[in-house]
């Protein structure tokens, strides 16, 4: 007994049959579920060379470990991919009831292969597994969607899944989006489903989910909230969401105008308090969460009015500041278009901000534009780009292609990309500090520029870093914004740290700042124990962290994507940065920061897994793969 | 008397006292084993909380025809005796909120106990305090109130035909 289901689906769309199986005991306990149960079966499935878009890619489903228990913030879980908008590897975390209620229907992963003939959605009641029509369903956004299959369906409770017409028109910054506006989020894997002619996913789930040691268990869920509700960081997410991060201080942290500075002037129109005074309604949280970091909102009247939640900081400072547009309402109706679109809103944004730049240069004109006005804060206009991207019309088709697919159409913009693997840049601005050395973690990320696979300055100031390091006191250096040394190992030992994480579905809000009180590697690995009943301790946990992430990173390599992908945009790479106060970093600093990344990976030069490391890691199987020298 | 006082506008939708309710009461997570349930309104939040409120005139007693269900007079808690009950499901039918909840899972309805006293593990696990624990002479009202709200929002939720 334990609280795997131990069972998967897979979803055969072009002959229209689903079969049910057993995973295998010793798969579960190597790769745990979420993203690391994810990345095996995408290895696996998944040959080089194949195109994201084509039947030949898998889209999975994987319920976290902890999904459904009574562990606060485990209710995420992971949707993973071959990314149309990178060419590697793609996952993401959401959350949401949709994870929880699978586990109910007592399902951990579903693998969907194919393509099928045409539009069907998935609808998985308990035992029972039905491919039904979506014709019907194609061509409406996600909430329209959500509220056809409930009416279809007759039941309030199912959750769904749901891809909008940004997914069908294989739009590659596509998501799929499940309670109305939680997303998965970055590198398009919403147009994989697109792709295979599948609308949705719904579930139903009756079932009990069994805790291998119950009286264990009771401990570590009292011992969870107790430390989530002394935690400085869940606090500070639970009064305010993520929009606390917002902020205008001295360092430069915004991207704005596409990157151009770090300081917006109109920073105080997106904080936590001006959108809690003006917009924000009820908090709202995933299953199981103790913080509910999401608020509704309402934008009452006027051109923008509209409903949502969630206005995640990374997504609302893209219609921000990345822009430069000043009006917060704007920017909510921006998101919830896009949620309802079923498009990613940092991307869009973003490739919305490199237009703006691509005009002001006069790279583009209102001639390739359909005639909409793309000067920095004209909102309206971005508005209506996302809507041309979401259906490709016109310029949005260009644009729908993302940045670097769209910088290929227009001729000398390629300077002003803000990416990496072809996947935009996050809202932070690599200014000074900590910023500067996030650089290294966006650039390296198995997904493109994002900070969700290890970030900078979390670890700092813990005993793991302490240990990684080499004690308290080297770890002091890292506090010297122009110190480059010890950030390569820490990401190293962050990427573990995530990657495990991810595969139990636990909230980074409740995980991410140990320092300020978070959970940890201990007390996840104790989790760990006592559901599955398998010891597992903070070295084991690591442990299936770093296969975790070096299947990743495997993946990435067997697909041709290398060192060279590991790499900052060219507006950031500024010789002598550091000493010239100037944000962006100096080509130098950052290879000796890659060179020590690569290093404390067990990785060589060229960011290739070493044969030692992956014998350690027992990935044999991938060895073979991507080891030829 | 103590009870708990349910204040949905405070309810996030977590629905963490669904999946610790069923926990302690059966050592087994899954809503459908709660005695407590959350239906979920995802546009503006405004999530249905339905649990007994151990009614002062409790129309489930009445219908209960095996003498299954009494009202502990100490504690003011309306106790199911599991077996005595028939499940018959007369008072899921009687309760205006449905709150003796029907599931196969279970050979008898659901039906909140206050975890027998003490502060129950639902109102321990509420962080947004749509859950706490109140004196009935304070919040009598207010129970009314909600028996009330929540019975008319259920109707409109299932008016048609879903549940």
């Amino acid at each position: 007994m334990s609280d795997w289901t131990g069972k998967r689906l897979r979803v055969y769309l072009t002959e229209g049959k689903v079969v049910t199986e057993e995973i295998p005991q010793d798969e579960l306990q190597r790769y745990l579920g979420g993203l690391g149960l994810g990345a095996y079966v995408l290895f696996n499935e998944v040959k080089p060379g194949v195109d994201p878009l084509g039947p030949e890619n898998v889209f999975i489903i994987t319920t976290g470990l902890f999904n459904g228990t009574c562990l606060p913030c485990s209710g995420r879980w992971s949707i993973t991919s071959k990314s149309p908008q990178t060419g590697g590897y793609g996952d993401g975390s959401i959350g949401g009831d949709f994870g929880a209620e699978l586990k109910y229907a007592g399902i951990d992963q579903v693998v969907i292969y194919g393509k099928s003939p045409k539009p069907v959605y998935l609808w998985i009641r308990n035992d029972t597994i039905e491919l039904r029509d979506a014709s019907h369903l194609w061509g409406k956004d996600t909430w329209e969607t959500h509220d056809d299959i409930v009416d279809e369906l007759g039941d309030h409770e199912i959750k769904t899944t749901i891809i909008g017409p940004g997914g069908e028109n294989l739009v590659r910054t596509a998501v799929i989006v499940t309670g109305l506006a939680r997303t998965a989020g970055r590198g398009g894997l919403g147009a994989v489903l697109g792709s295979k002619n599948v609308k949705a996913v719904a579930v139903r789930g009756k079932g009990a989910i069994e805790i291998a040691d119950p009286e264990g268990f009771d401990q570590v869920r009292r011992l969870f909230y107790q430390k989530l509700q002394e935690s400085h960081h869940a606090i500070e997410y639970r009064k305010k969401g993520t929009l606390s991060i917002t902020r205008g201080s001295s360092d430069g942290f915004l991207v704005t105008r596409n990157g151009q500075t770090g300081y917006f002037d109109g920073w105080k129109n997106f904080t936590a308090s001006t959108f809690n005074e003006e917009f924000g309604t009820k908090k709202e949280g995933c299953f199981s969460c103790a913080i509910s970091c999401g608020t509704h909102y309402v934008v009452k009247d006027g051109p923008y009015a509209c409903t949502g939640k969630s206005p995640e900081f990374g997504a609302i400072a893209k219609y921000m500041s990345a822009i430069g547009n000043d009006d917060l309402a704007a920017a909510l109706y921006a998101l919830t278009l896009c949620n309802k679109l079923g498009i990613d809103a940092i991307s869009a944004g973003a490739i919305i901000g490199f237009a703006m730049e691509a005009w002001e240069k006069g790279l583009i004109t209102a001639n390739e534009t359909d005639g909409v006005d793309l000067t920095w804060g004209n909102v309206d206009a971005a508005i209506e780009m996302t809507r041309k991207m979401a259906y490709r019309d016109g310029f949005g088709d260009i644009l729908a292609e993302g940045s670097r697919g769209a910088a290929k159409q227009i001729k000398g913009s390629e300077d002003y990309l803000l990416e990496a693997k072809g996947l935009e840049w996050i809202s932070t601005f690599p200014g000074v500090g900590h910023e500067r050395g996030r650089l290294l973690a966006l650039a390296t990320s198995t997904r493109g520029a994002d900070h969700l696979k290890g970030y900078m300055g979390e670890l700092v100031g813990t005993q793991l870093a302490f240990d990684a390091i080499g004690g308290e006191e080297r770890a002091a250096e890292l506090y010297d914004p122009s110190n480059h040394q010890g950030r390569g190992t820490l990401l190293a030992l962050q990427n573990r740290m995530r990657a495990a994480t991810d595969s139990l579905g636990m909230c980074w809000f409740s995980a991410e700042l140990q320092m300020l009180g978070d959970l940890g590697p201990d007390e996840l690995a104790r989790g760990i124990s006592v559901v599955t009943g398998m010891e597992v301790d903070r070295d084991r946990f690591m442990y299936l962290g770093e296969r975790a992430h070096n299947l990743q990173k495997a993946f990435n390599i067997r697909d041709g994507i290398g060192r060279s992908e590991d790499a900052v945009p060219k507006k950031f790479l500024v010789k002598n940065a550091d000493t010239e106060g100037v944000p962006g970093i100096d080509p130098d600093k950052f290879n000796e920061m890659l060179d020590e990344y690569y290093d404390s990976s067990g990785w060589d030069r060229d960011g290739i897994p070493t044969l030692s490391k992956l014998v350690e890691l027992e990935l044999d199987f991938v060895a073979e793969q991507i080891i030829t020298k | 008397m103590k009870l708990i006082k349910i204040i949905q506008e405070n309810c996030t939708g977590c629905r963490l006292c669904e999946a610790t309710c069923s926990f302690t009461h059966f050592r087994k997570i899954s809503p459908e084993l709660s005695r407590i349930r959350i239906f979920k309104e995802e546009e503006y939040g405004n999530h249905i909380v339905i649990m007994c409120s151990q009614c002062e005139e409790a129309p489930c007693i009445e219908v209960c025809p095996t003498e299954a269900l009494q009202r502990n007079m100490e504690s003011g808690v309306v106790m199911l005796d599991i077996n005595e009950c028939s499940d018959c499901g007369e008072c899921t039918e009687a309760c205006p909120i449905g709150a003796p909840f029907i599931t196969n899972l279970t050979d008898h309805p659901l039906k909140c106990d206050l975890c027998g006293g003490g502060e129950p593990e639902c109102v321990q696990v509420c962080d947004r305090q749509a859950l706490v624990v109140e004196d009935t002479s304070v919040d009598a009202a207010h129970r009314k109130q909600y028996m009330e709200t929540a019975s008319e929002q259920l109707t409109l939720r299932l008016g048609d035909g879903k549940k």
